[in-house]
C-alpha cells in the first residue's frame, strides 16, 4: 500500500482539509501533492503551508493510505466523500468526519467533533476516543441518516447518535449520551455503556442495545426476554429484555436492554 | 449603460404572432426596442445557423414568496447538491427544485427566456413576494392575487353584486400590485381552513356564505371581462389530485360558457396546470388519462387556454398551492416521512407545501407524466395551449428543453414510455399519437401564446416596437432533423445568446451581467362612486376579521422600483 | 404642534402590533397609545439612553474613517462573521448577505439563540401553521407551551388569541378554551382554563406520551413527565373535541433539552391531529423581526441560519457556524448588526470577542460597544427610519418613520451599503 502522510506543522484557527483524501490524492505527483489545497477560512491554501508532507500515493484510491499525524480539533471534513482506501488520523480532529462516505476506512486515535459519518454509504470508521454528537446522523433537513458501513467508538458518544439511521451498524463501546436512536428506521445500535434520556424516541423499526442502564420510556412496550443475541456473528449474554416502541410512532423498532 | 443599437444578422427567424416562420432574415434593436432601421454603425451580431426567436414567457412559475420560500426551508439538501461560487459578475447560484431567487432569475434567462409570472400570491403576504421578485434577476414579472377563497368575494358573490365585486378586484390589484385574478381550488381553501374538509363539486355550498364555486367562478369571471383585466381568470379548478377529477375540471370550464369574453380577446377561462386536474376514473375506480375528453373540449370551446403543469419523475421537487386540502392529500398519500407545511391566510386563502419526487415506476406518477404532453399533442391550437411545469410542482422548469423534445419527437416520447410504468400503455392515448410540433408551434407554446393569453402586447413577438428581448438558439432548423435527434432539442434550447431590452444578459450559453426587471402591475381603482360604496364595507369587513389594520394592508411602492403600469379597459 | 401617525407598527417584539397611534411634538414622541408598557417605554424612551458617536477604539471618529475601517477588518479577517439582523430591516438583512457573500463571511441571526430550534424542526419534518387573524378567527382551542405571553407578548391575547372576538369566536374567550403547559406558573398561566406544570426538560417525553395516546396506545406508566396520564387523556379530548386547535409554543420549548427534537415532536402531534380535526402551531417569535431574518436569509442563500460564504457559496452548519460556535472557537472579526452579544452570550464567546476586531452597528451604545473597536450608530427602524418586518407568522408589515434622526445618522442599510462600497475598492 502506497502512503502518503502530512504532519500539522503550523496550527490555524479553522482548517478544512476535504482534499486530503485517498480519491482526491492518488495519482497526483510530488510536485502535484505539494500544492494541493486546503481551506483555511476563507482562503484557499496549499496544504504543505500547513502540514510537512511525505510520501507517495497509489495509482487508485484502494492502494491510498493516508496519514494525518499530530491533527488537532480545528481540522473538520476529514474523510469527506471517501470511496475507498485508508485515512488514518493520529490525533483528535473536528466535525464532519466521513461524512457521506462510501467506502473504505477512517480510524482516528483520539476524540472526534460531530456529525461523524453523517449520511454515510459504506467503509468503516473507528474512532479510539470519544465522538461528538449526531454520530452517523441524517444531514439538517435530510430524513435518511446513515444508510450502510460501521462505525465504531471505543470512547462515549454524544447525543442524537443515529438520527434517522436507515442501515449499516453503529457500535458505542462507552456511553452514549440523550436521544439515542431518534427516528431510527433500520439499522443496529449497540451500546455497551448507558445510554441516556429518551433512547430509541420516535424509532419506526430498526434494533437498539443497551447493555448498560437506560430508562425505557413510557410509550415503549415489553415484549418477552431473551438469553443471548447474536449480532453480526458476535454473541452476548443477556438475559436481555425486548421493548417494542416507539409508540407515539405506531413504531415497531426493537430495544433490548440487557437486565 | 445605455442599450446600444444591434442587428441581428443572418438568424433563422421565428416571430409566429407576425407570420414569419422560419426566414433568414435580421433583426434590428435600437433603445432597447425592436426597429426596423438601426444607425449604419449598430453592432453586428452573427447568428446565422441560428433560431432567432423572441423571449420566451413563463405565465405559471412559483418563483417567489412566503410558500416558495417554505418549500426552499424544507430542501435544504437540494442547495447542499447544486451550487456554484460566486464570481466576478454572479453571485453564488444555489439550489435546484426551488432555487434562491436569483439562480432562479439568472437559470431562467439561460434557457431564453425573459418574462416570468408568479402565478399564486396571498395578498396579504404581497410585501414578501415582491421583496423577493426583487432579487430575482433579469426578468419582468407580475404576480396574481388569489380570489377564489376570499371572504369579500364570498360576500361579493352572494349578494349577486358584481359592481361591488369589480370595484373590489380593482382595488385589490392596485393595494397589492397585482396583474390578474387567480382562483384556487374555490371555496375549498376556506372549508379546509374553517371545516377541515374540501369541496368536491362546483354546486358545493359553502355553509356561512351559502355560496358555491360555480357562484365565485362566474361572479369573478364576469366581473373580469366586464373589467377588462388584461388576462383572462386563471384558474387552478376543484378537486386537484383526485382521480376522476376531469368531470369536475369540465363542469368549472362550463361554469363560465356563457360568458361574454372582453372585446379584447376570445378567452374567459385559463385553466392552469390540466395534467393535475385532468385525471380520468377506470372502471375499478383506478386513475386513467383524461386528455381526450379535455382537449376536446378545449378543441371545441375557443373561450378556454390552458396550461400545460407537465409533470418529470425521478426528479426531486416540491409542491406548493395555495389549495391547502390538496395539499394535505397529498401528504397523507405521500407517507408518514412526508414534509408537510400548511399556511392558511386569514379572510383570504390558504395554502400548503410537499416535497415530492414523482416516480417513474409508480402507476400514477407516470400516467401524471403522460396526461401533460397527452393533452398537449390533442389540443389543435397551439395559441390556447402554454408549456409550463408549472415548477416547481410537476418538476423544475430546467427541464423544459426535456419536455419540448417530447413533443418534437415520438422517438423521444416512445424512448420514455419504455422506462416509465406500463400503465402508461394501456390508460392513456399517448402511444397512438403521431404528431410532432414543428418549431414554430413549439415557440408559440412558449412565446407567443403565452404573451397573447397575458394581454402583453410588448412580449413575445419580434414586431416593430416590441421590447428587444430575443433568445438566440444553436440549433439549425434545416441541418437538424429534431424529429430523429431529440436529444439535439434537451442539449440545444440553452440559450447561446439572450437579449434583454437590447442588453446582452447571455453570450455563448453563459450568463455576462444580470439586470433589473420591470414589473408589470394594474394601478386603478374602478369607479368613483362604487369603489367607495366597496370601501365603507370593506374598511368594516378588515376591522372585523383581519389581524392587521386597513391602512397597513396598501403595499408601498418601494416594492415595484420600475413598475409598469397596464390600464383596465372596463365595459360600461 | 402635535403631529399624530395613526396605525404606527411597534417593533419591539414578534407581535408587531401595527395599531399604535403616535404623538410627536418638535420631533420628540410625546405618547403612544394603544401600546403595551414594553412598546410605550421603546417609543417614549428612544432617545433616553446612549449617546449617538462614530467611535474608532473608543475615540470620536467620522463616519467615513469607522466605514472604511469597518471594510478593513472584514477583508483581512480570514473568519469574519456578521451576527444580528433580528431587530433591523429586511432591507437591511438583505444587504447584510451580499456582504456576507462579498467577504466570505459567516453570518447568523440571533435566531440560533432562540427559535432556531423551530426552523429546524421545520427542515426535518414541515410545519402546520397559519396567520394569526385566522387563530383570531376560528381558534377555540388555544394552546401555549413554554411561553408567557403576558410579559413576552403582552397584546397577544387581546389581539390575537385567547380574548379576541372573531368570525367563529364571536364571544371571544367564552368561545374558547385555553391551556397553559410550563414548568412553573406564570403571570399568564392563571388566565387558562388548564394549567399542566410538567417537570423541568421532560417536555420531549410529555409530548411522545401525548402521541403515543393520540394513536390509542397504553402508557408503561401512570405519570409522565410529571403529569398524571388522566390529564393527558383529557387534553387528547380536548383536542380532538376542538373544531380548530392552535398550539402556541416558546422558548421553553426550543431551549430545554432536547431542542429542534421537542419542536418536531411537537410538529408532529400537530400533524397527526389534523386526521382527527384542524390543528395548527406557531412558534412565539421574539425580536419583532425574527422571522424575516430568516426568511430573507432563505431566499438568498437558501438556509435559515449559520450560513458559511468562505467557499463562494452558502454553507450550512448550525453548531459550526453558528455564532456562540464561530465566536468561542475560531472566529477572528466580527460584525454585529442590531444586537448585543456580549450581554447574551456564554463566556468563552465573550471573552474571545474581546481579542478580535468587533464592528457593531445599533441605533444604541450597548455592552457590546465596550468591546467593539469600530461603533457606527443607525437610525432606529420603525421610529426613525422605514423597512419591512415580518410578523411571528410571516406576516409581512412595512415599519413607518415618526421622527427624524440626528443629523448624520444613517439607517442600517446605507451603512450596510457604503461598507460594501469600501469592500470593493479594498477587493479591486
Amino acid at each position: 500500500m502506497y502512503q502518503v502522510s502530512f504532519k500539522l506543522k503550523k496550527e490555524a484557527p479553522r482548517l478544512e482539509i476535504d482534499t486530503l483524501t485517498p480519491d482526491c490524492l492518488c495519482l497526483c505527483s510530488a510536485e502535484e501533492l505539494k500544492s494541493v489545497k486546503i481551506w483555511r477560512g476563507k482562503k484557499e491554501v496549499p496544504a504543505s503551508e500547513h502540514f510537512e508532507v511525505k510520501g507517495e500515493p497509489g495509482p487508485t484510491p484502494e492502494e491510498t493510505m493516508v496519514v494525518i499525524e499530530n491533527c488537532k480539533p480545528f481540522v473538520h471534513y476529514a474523510g469527506m466523500f471517501m470511496s475507498g482506501g485508508i485515512l488514518k488520523i493520529k490525533g483528535s480532529c473536528g466535525n464532519y468526519i466521513g461524512s457521506r462516505m462510501t467506502g473504505g476506512l477512517i480510524e482516528v486515535e483520539g476524540n472526534v467533533g460531530d456529525m461523524v459519518g453523517e449520511e454515510m454509504k459504506a467503509g468503516k470508521i473507528v474512532v479510539k476516543g470519544n465522538a461528538g454528537n449526531y454520530l452517523g446522523s441524517a444531514w439538517w433537513g435530510d430524513t435518511t441518516g446513515m444508510t450502510g458501513g460501521q462505525i465504531v467508538v471505543e470512547g462515549n458518544v454524544g447525543e442524537m447518535c443515529g438520527q434517522w439511521m436507515e442501515g449499516g451498524y453503529i457500535r458505542v463501546k462507552g456511553n452514549a449520551g440523550d436521544f439515542l436512536g431518534v427516528k431510527q428506521v433500520r439499522g443496529i445500535i449497540l451500546v455497551e455503556g448507558d445510554a441516556g434520556y429518551c433512547c430509541g424516541a420516535g424509532m419506526t423499526y430498526g434494533r437498539i442495545l443497551v447493555l448498560g442502564n437506560v430508562e425505557i420510556l413510557p410509550t415503549y412496550e415489553p415484549d418477552g426476554t431473551y438469553e443471548q443475541l447474536d449480532i453480526l456473528d458476535e454473541i452476548f449474554k443477556g438475559p436481555f429484555q425486548l421493548y417494542k416502541g416507539d409508540g407515539a410512532e405506531d413504531g415497531k423498532g426493537d430495544l433490548y436492554v440487557r437486565k | 449603460m445605455m442599450a446600444e443599437s444591434m442587428i441581428i444578422k443572418g438568424g433563422i427567424v421565428y416571430d409566429p404572432l407576425n407570420g414569419v416562420k422560419g426566414e433568414k432574415t435580421d433583426i434590428m434593436i435600437k433603445d432597447g426596442v425592436i426597429v426596423s432601421e438601426v444607425p449604419s454603425d449598430a453592432k453586428e451580431v452573427d447568428a446565422s445557423g441560428k433560431i432567432v426567436a423572441p423571449g420566451g414567457v413563463e405565465m405559471h412559475a412559483h418563483v417567489a414568496g412566503p410558500k416558495v420560500n417554505a418549500g426552499r426551508t424544507l430542501l435544504p439538501g437540494d442547495f447542499r447538491r447544486y451550487y456554484v461560487p460566486k464570481t466576478d459578475s454572479l453571485r453564488a447560484l444555489v439550489g435546484y427544485a426551488v432555487p434562491t431567487n436569483y439562480t432562479t432569475g439568472v437559470k431562467y434567462t439561460e434557457l431564453g427566456f425573459t418574462t416570468v409570472f408568479e402565478p399564486a400570491m396571498a395578498p396579504l403576504d404581497a410585501r414578501h413576494t415582491f421583496e423577493e421578485l426583487e432579487d430575482m434577476p433579469n426578468a419582468d414579472k407580475a404576480v396574481f392575487p388569489v380570489f377564489g377563497n376570499n371572504w369579500f368575494v364570498f360576500d361579493c358573490v352572494k349578494d349577486n353584486d358584481i359592481e361591488k365585486l369589480k370595484a373590489f378586484i380593482a382595488w385589490m390589484m392596485t393595494e397589492t400590485k397585482g396583474y390578474g385574478i387567480k382562483i384556487v381550488n374555490p371555496c375549498g381553501a376556506y372549508m379546509w381552513a374553517h371545516h377541515h374538509s374540501n369541496v368536491t363539486s362546483v354546486d358545493d355550498v359553502v355553509p356561512e356564505y351559502d355560496v358555491t364555486p360555480r357562484q365565485v367562478l362566474r361572479g369573478l369571471a364576469q366581473a373580469n371581462e366586464e373589467l377588462g383585466l388584461p388576462h383572462t381568470i386563471h384558474v387552478h379548478a376543484n378537486m386537484l389530485g383526485r382521480v376522476g377529477n376531469v368531470s369536475t375540471t369540465l363542469d368549472t370550464l362550463k361554469c363560465v360558457e356563457d360568458i361574454k369574453p372582453h372585446p379584447s380577446r376570445e378567452q374567459v377561462i385559463h385553466l392552469t396546470h390540466l395534467q393535475f386536474n385532468c385525471f380520468g376514473e377506470d372502471e375499478n375506480h383506478r386513475i386513467c388519462s383524461g386528455a381526450e375528453d379535455l382537449a376536446e373540449y378545449i378543441n371545441s370551446h375557443p373561450q378556454v387556454s390552458a396550461d400545460l403543469g407537465q409533470v418529470i419523475v425521478d426528479v426531486p421537487t416540491c409542491t406548493m398551492t395555495s389549495d391547502g386540502p390538496a395539499e394535505f392529500f397529498i401528504h397523507k398519500a405521500l407517507g408518514p416521512k412526508a414534509k408537510w407545511i400548511n399556511g392558511d391566510v386569514e379572510a383570504e386563502c390558504g395554502g400548503g407545501i410537499v416535497p415530492i419526487t414523482y416516480r417513474s415506476n409508480n402507476p400514477f406518477n407516470a400516467i401524471q407524466w403522460a396526461i401533460g404532453i397527452e393533452t398537449c399533442l390533442l389540443v389543435k391550437d397551439p395559441w390556447r395551449v402554454v408549456i409550463t411545469t408549472d415548477h416547481p410542482n410537476g418538476g423544475p422548469a430546467w427541464y423544459y428543453p426535456r419536455v419540448i423534445s417530447w413533443l418534437m419527437s415520438k422517438k423521444a416520447r416512445d424512448k420514455m414510455i419504455e422506462t416509465v410504468h406500463k400503465s402508461v400503455q394501456d390508460k392513456t392515448s399517448l402511444v397512438n399519437l403521431e404528431r410532432e410540433y414543428t418549431w414554430e408551434e413549439i415557440l408559440i407554446c412558449t412565446r407567443a401564446g403565452p404573451a397573447k393569453l397575458l394581454g402583453l402586447k410588448s412580449k413575445g413577438h419580434l414586431g416593430e416596437g416590441a421590447h428587444a428581448d430575443v433568445a438566440i438558439y444553436p440549433i439549425d432548423p434545416e441541418k437538424v432533423d429534431m424529429a430523429n435527434q431529440p436529444e439535439e432539442i434537451e442539449k440545444k434550447l440553452w440559450a447561446d445568446m439572450v437579449i434583454k431590452d437590447g442588453k446582452f444578459l447571455v453570450k455563448n450559453g453563459k450568463t455576462i451581467t444580470t439586470e433589473r426587471g420591470r414589473t408589470y402591475l394594474i394601478n386603478q381603482y374602478y369607479k368613483d362612486e362604487e369603489h367607495k360604496r366597496m370601501l365603507k364595507d370593506l374598511k368594516e369587513h378588515f376591522q372585523k376579521w383581519y389581524s392587521i389594520t386597513f391602512n397597513n394592508y396598501r403595499i408601498q411602492d418601494v416594492f415595484a422600483p420600475r413598475p409598469q403600469t397596464v390600464s383596465i379597459n372596463p365595459i360600461s | 404642534m402635535v403631529e399624530v401617525y395613526k396605525d404606527v407598527v411597534c417593533t419591539f417584539c414578534g407581535c408587531l402590533c401595527d395599531d399604535i397611534e403616535i404623538h410627536v411634538e418638535d420631533n420628540k414622541i410625546v405618547k403612544a397609545v394603544n401600546s403595551c408598557a414594553i412598546s410605550r417605554a421603546k417609543f417614549l424612551g428612544h432617545e433616553s439612553n446612549g449617546e449617538r458617536q462614530v467611535l474608532i477604539d473608543g475615540k470620536e471618529a467620522s463616519l467615513d474613517e469607522a466605514i472604511k475601517k469597518a471594510a478593513e477588518i472584514l477583508v483581512n479577517a480570514e473568519n469574519p462573521l456578521i451576527y444580528g439582523l433580528a431587530s433591523t430591516s429586511n432591507e437591511a438583512i438583505r444587504k447584510s448577505m451580499e456582504l456576507a457573500e462579498k467577504v466570505g463571511a459567516k453570518i447568523d441571526n440571533t435566531s440560533s439563540v432562540c427559535h432556531a430550534p423551530t426552523l429546524l424542526a421545520t427542515q426535518f419534518v414541515g410545519d402546520p401553521k397559519c396567520t394569526l387573524g385566522v387563530i383570531k378567527n376560528r381558534a377555540d382551542l388555544i394552546i401555549f407551551w413554554g411561553c408567557n405571553p403576558t410579559q413576552a407578548h403582552p397584546r397577544h391575547f387581546e389581539r390575537y388569541s385567547s380574548n379576541v372576538k372573531g368570525y367563529f369566536t364571536q364571544n371571544g374567550r367564552e368561545d374558547k378554551k385555553v391551556v397553559f403547559i410550563d414548568v412553573r406558573e406564570t403571570r399568564s398561566t392563571s388566565k387558562g382554563d388548564l394549567f399542566l406544570k410538567i417537570e423541568p426538560g421532560r417536555d420531549f417525553e410529555l409530548m411522545l406520551a401525548l402521541r403515543a395516546l393520540l394513536r390509542g396506545k397504553k402508557l408503561q406508566k401512570d405519570v409522565v413527565a410529571g403529569v398524571k396520564v388522566e390529564d393527558l387523556e383529557k387534553i387528547i379530548d380536548m383536542c380532538k373535541n376542538a373544531k380548530f386547535g392552535v398550539i402556541f409554543f416558546g422558548l421553553g420549548l426550543t431551549m430545554s433539552r432536547g431542542k429542534y427534537l421537542n419542536i418536531e415532536c411537537a410538529i408532529s402531534f400537530t400533524r397527526e391531529l389534523n386526521n382527527h380535526t384542524s390543528f395548527l402551531i406557531i412558534p412565539m417569535r421574539g425580536h419583532y423581526n425574527v422571522t424575516g431574518a430568516n426568511s430573507v436569509m432563505t431566499w438568498i442563500s437558501g438556509y435559515g441560519y449559520a450560513v458559511d460564504y468562505s467557499r463562494g457559496y452558502p454553507r450550512y452548519s448550525p453548531g459550526e457556524f453558528s455564532a456562540v460556535d464561530a465566536l468561542a472557537e475560531y472566529c477572528d472579526a466580527a460584525l454585529i448588526i442590531a444586537s448585543d452579544p456580549v450581554a447574551h452570550f456564554p463566556k468563552n464567546a465573550v471573552k474571545r470577542m474581546g481579542d478580535m476586531p468587533v464592528v457593531l452597528i445599533d441605533p444604541k451604545p450597548n455592552c457590546t460597544s465596550i468591546v467593539a473597536n469600530v461603533y457606527i450608530p443607525s437610525l432606529s427602524v420603525g421610529i426613525e427610519t422605514e423597512g419591512t418586518a415580518y410578523r411571528m407568522d410571516g406576516v409581512p408589515l412595512y415599519t413607518r418613520k415618526v421622527v427624524n434622526g440626528p443629523d448624520g445618522v444613517l439607517s442600517d442599510e446605507e451603512i450596510l451599503e457604503r461598507i460594501m462600497e469600501e469592500v470593493d475598492k479594498l477587493q479591486r
